[in-house]
């Protein structure tokens, strides 16, 4: 009985002498029993209950009249109470950042979706100027006028690349085909090139094969002709001189090459060299030598008779008595011939001493060996 | 951020480890001298670091504490030592309660940052593929 109205005593003066309530329970019930309060009861519940622990034993040691223990359990109470509030706002926190990292991540997929469409736009235009490019190399190739017969395959090759881009699924993807159209319009580009280039080209080779063929057939053989004439010339001239300087020969060049005229190297009526003739003979026999790839032609001429087949037949003897002279003085028996050309060719008038004299003669021809032109 | 709770963490450590009764012992060669003396050390580091005053009220009222415990170190009063230490236990949590929402609050404007270059980006985006098209 003592006891419970020492308790009512107490509870009398606790709650007449409310400035000796600890202040901390005020601003603690304050907190608790707010809507945040309400809120952090919910969220940690524990740590709510260790607080209501706390100001529940500071209440009882208010009431018990220990004003120090009533103190000590209202702060433990208030702090864990602030400690709870702390947490609940490091959780606030921590819900409001993880509400803007996923603003942040679908912001970036925003972004990422843009950069692809950016992306896909600029391919579009980069595949557009190529087929620009390609649609401009292909009217170069179909109009040219040396490309007739690939004109079919480079529309046949627009047209399939227009189906390909107007395919909307393909639209964004055709690049195998843009490739490949580019790779073969190069190809026939290149093609139609080679086909303008080859007709001229033929042309070209075909003049210089005629002109090398003109060469070969015609002027190389002139110029060695002509050659082999200024060289036999030459030589013939050299022999000329020669000839005028022996004594009894006369010598002159024609077109069949160097004449020596030789006379009266016969009797009357005979057909023998005579023997005070035969060095002069032989001196020409000498030149003859320094030409030996030369034919050599003996023509023996008369004055004009009445017989003239008896003057052929004198002369015919006495033209081969000469080539055997040159045949004995070292003159090739293979190159030399022998003519009797009776009194036909006259070179003076048979009407005169002099004139018949003149027309007696040995006419002794190295010939040439390359054609007069 | 990280060092407050590393002080926070070496406050814990501290208060673990705590004796429950120096009765008897010389008091400069019981923990607690050593005890008071670190968490002294670490709530003045704290306050240092506290530049937005977020922890002037959990410092403020440890540092109460501290002092609180000096004098009953001091009057050999084990008992308010005891009700000292078990304040101190009940403020360091508050404290590190109060810090990890500072950081809390430190990363929630750093998102707000990157959130903010984002959308900057995302205009610039929409601006260039604007273009394009």
């Amino acid at each position: 009985m003592r006891s419970v109205l020492a308790a009512a005593v107490c509870l009398l003066l606790a709650s007449c002498g409310g400035a000796n309530r600890p202040a901390e329970l005020r601003t603690f019930d304050e907190l608790r029993d707010s809507e945040a309060g309400t809120a952090l009861r919910a969220r940690y519940p524990k740590l709510l209950a260790e607080a209501d622990q706390h100001r529940e034993r500071s209440e009882l040691a208010f009431r018990d009249g220990t004003a120090t223990d009533a103190r000590h359990h209202a702060r433990l109470a208030q702090y864990t109470l602030w400690a709870a509030s702390a947490y609940s706002r490091r959780k606030d926190l921590q819900l409001q950042e993880r509400a803007l990292a996923n603003e942040r991540r679908i912001i970036e997929e925003k972004i990422s979706v843009i950069r692809r469409r950016e992306r896909v736009a600029l391919e579009v235009l980069e595949r557009d100027e190529r087929l620009r490019l390609i649609v401009e190399r292909s009217l170069v190739v179909t109009t040219d006028a040396a490309n007739v017969d690939l004109r079919p395959g480079v529309s046949a090759l627009l047209v399939d690349l227009k189906d390909a881009l107007d395919h909307d699924a393909a639209r964004l993807a055709p690049t195998d085909e843009i490739e490949t159209t580019e790779a073969v319009v190069e190809a026939l580009t290149r093609l139609g090139d080679a086909q303008t280039s080859l007709p001229s080209r033929a042309a070209a080779l075909e003049r210089a094969a005629e002109r090398a063929k003109h060469l070969v057939a015609v002027v190389l053989p002139r110029f060695a002709l002509e050659r082999a004439r200024a060289a036999e010339d030459e030589r013939l001239t050299a022999l000329l001189e020669a000839a005028a300087a022996v004594p009894g020969a006369e010598a002159r060049l024609d077109g069949r090459g160097l004449v020596i005229t030789l006379r009266q190297l016969f009797a009357d009526g005979e057909t023998s060299v005579m023997p005070e003739k035969r060095p002069l003979v032989d001196a020409v026999a000498a030149l003859i030598r320094r030409s030996p790839e030369s034919a050599v032609v003996v023509d023996v001429h008369t004055e004009a008779r009445k017989d003239a087949l008896a003057a052929v037949t004198v002369s015919a003897s006495r033209a081969a008595a000469v080539l055997a002279v040159l045949v004995a003085a070292g003159v090739s028996s293979e190159k030399a011939t022998s003519n009797g050309r009776g009194g036909e060719e006259p070179v003076d008038d048979n009407g005169t001493r002099v004139g018949r004299t003149r027309n007696r003669r040995v006419e002794i021809v190295v010939l040439r060996t390359v054609e007069k032109s | 951020m990280a060092r407050w709770v590393a002080s926070v963490a070496s406050l814990w450590t501290l208060v673990a480890f705590l004796p429950v009764s120096t009765r008897g012992a010389e008091p400069r060669d019981t923990p607690w001298s050593a005890y008071l003396l670190e968490v002294t050390l670490d709530a003045r580091e704290l306050e240092a670091r506290d530049v937005a005053g977020a922890l002037a009220l959990p410092l403020r009222t440890l540092h109460a504490s501290l002092r609180a415990a000096e004098l009953a170190w001091a009057r050999d009063d084990l008992s308010e030592l005891e009700r000292v230490k078990a304040e101190i236990s009940a403020q360091l949590r508050w404290v590190e309660a109060v810090v990890s929402a500072e950081e809390a609050a430190v990363n929630l404007r750093r998102m707000e940052q990157q959130r903010q270059q984002v959308e900057q980006l995302l205009e610039e985006a929409r601006t260039r593929v604007k273009e394009v098209d």
